[in-house]
């Protein structure tokens, strides 16, 4: 199946460039523009209009998908929803502008949203 | 600021990948020193010395193979993404006469005006780039950020530096800022209200095939 590579470590988008604290995804995979929504709402509810959130990935790989209950042929389906590729080292959320613990929850809300394995980043322990 | 700290360092023969993979198994990190118009040279240091310099920022004293003593200041530290461990560092050497560029950290100090009108800070630059000579290189640069008013800004040009140090980064640019929270929660109710009919209509279309 043509699904594309997703070798490899993030090169880029790999670090804290907007806010003060970030969730960085651990494993590979697609995160669909659902799952992304679903995690900026998780984090947004909880920060209670305090502090800044920026999205880093976008869904920008449609994925196709046959109706149930077809037989092989006909042609390919049709696009079924637009998935982000996310590599480990991936930084999917950004937050600024609110304290570590209410950034802590938010992220972790967040990240019970994203089908892989993530972690909470803060600048201090990034830069150099 | 003000310390020199010294380490040493050891030329190492060879570069590339495979060697500096093999250099770090060995409790070394790959390090280049470059600066003067000399030729960059590829140099290792032992991993215990890395929690003293990442600590460190400030000049740094290399003590060569050969008997020499190399001025410089660390520049970059490239690390793993997902380890987060220190993979390179790079070194540039220094005059202490000589002005040299540099970034340092910026830290808000005080409650800004704006935060008691109902705004909230947002710092938009965490690093600055300057101008110094090696010795007046500050640790960070703490910025007052008391006068800022609600949907007011701070710029790089209101700074406060200290002395002997001037600012490379375009005056005009924001550091700091005061704005009035969105207002979000209305929307992402309706938004909500709109998927959660969405999943339903799914739901019954299933029950019906």
């Amino acid at each position: 199946m043509q699904r594309g590579a997703r070798a490899g470590t993030a090169t880029s988008n790999n670090k804290l460039d907007f806010g003060e604290y970030g969730l960085q995804v651990l494993d590979r995979g697609w995160l669909t523009a659902k799952q992304i929504e679903a995690a900026r709402v998780a984090a947004t509810r909880r920060m209670q209009r305090r502090g800044q959130l920026w999205i880093r990935v976008f869904p920008d790989k449609p994925v196709s998908k046959k109706p149930l209950e077809t037989r092989m042929g006909k042609g390919k389906g049709a696009p079924e929803e637009w998935v982000a590729v996310l590599r480990p080292g991936n930084m999917i959320i950004e937050i600024s502008g609110c304290t570590e613990t209410i950034a802590r929850e938010a992220l972790a809300l967040a990240s019970s949203k994203i089908p892989f394995r993530c972690r909470f980043l803060t600048r201090q322990n990034t830069v150099v | 600021m003000g310390k020199v700290l010294n380490i040493s360092a050891s030329d190492r023969g060879q570069v590339g990948s495979a060697n500096s993979r093999r250099l770090r198994r060995v409790g070394q990190i790959p390090v280049v020193v470059y600066g003067h118009g000399k030729a960059a040279s590829p140099m290792s240091i032992a991993t215990s010395l890395l929690g003293q310099l990442l600590q460190h920022p400030g000049l740094v004293e290399m003590a060569c193979d050969d008997g020499s003593k190399r001025l410089t200041i660390l520049k970059a530290a490239q690390r793993h993404p997902i380890s987060n461990d220190i993979l390179h560092l790079d070194f540039q050497e220094v005059k202490m006469d000589e002005l040299i560029t540099s970034e340092v950290r910026l830290m808000a100090e005080g409650e800004a005006a704006g935060i008691r009108q109902g705004g909230q800070l947002e710092q938009v630059m965490f690093e600055l780039e300057i101008e110094c000579l090696p010795m007046d290189t500050p640790d960070m640069i703490r910025v007052d950020v008391s006068g800022i008013e609600l949907d007011g800004a701070l710029h790089v040009r209101d700074l406060v530096m200290p002395e002997g140090v001037t600012a490379v980064t375009d005056g005009g640019l924001v550091v700091f800022q005061v704005r009035t929270p969105k207002a979000e929660l209305p929307e992402e109710t309706e938004a909500e209200t709109e998927a959660e009919t969405e999943e339903e209509a799914s739901a019954e279309k299933k029950e019906e095939k």
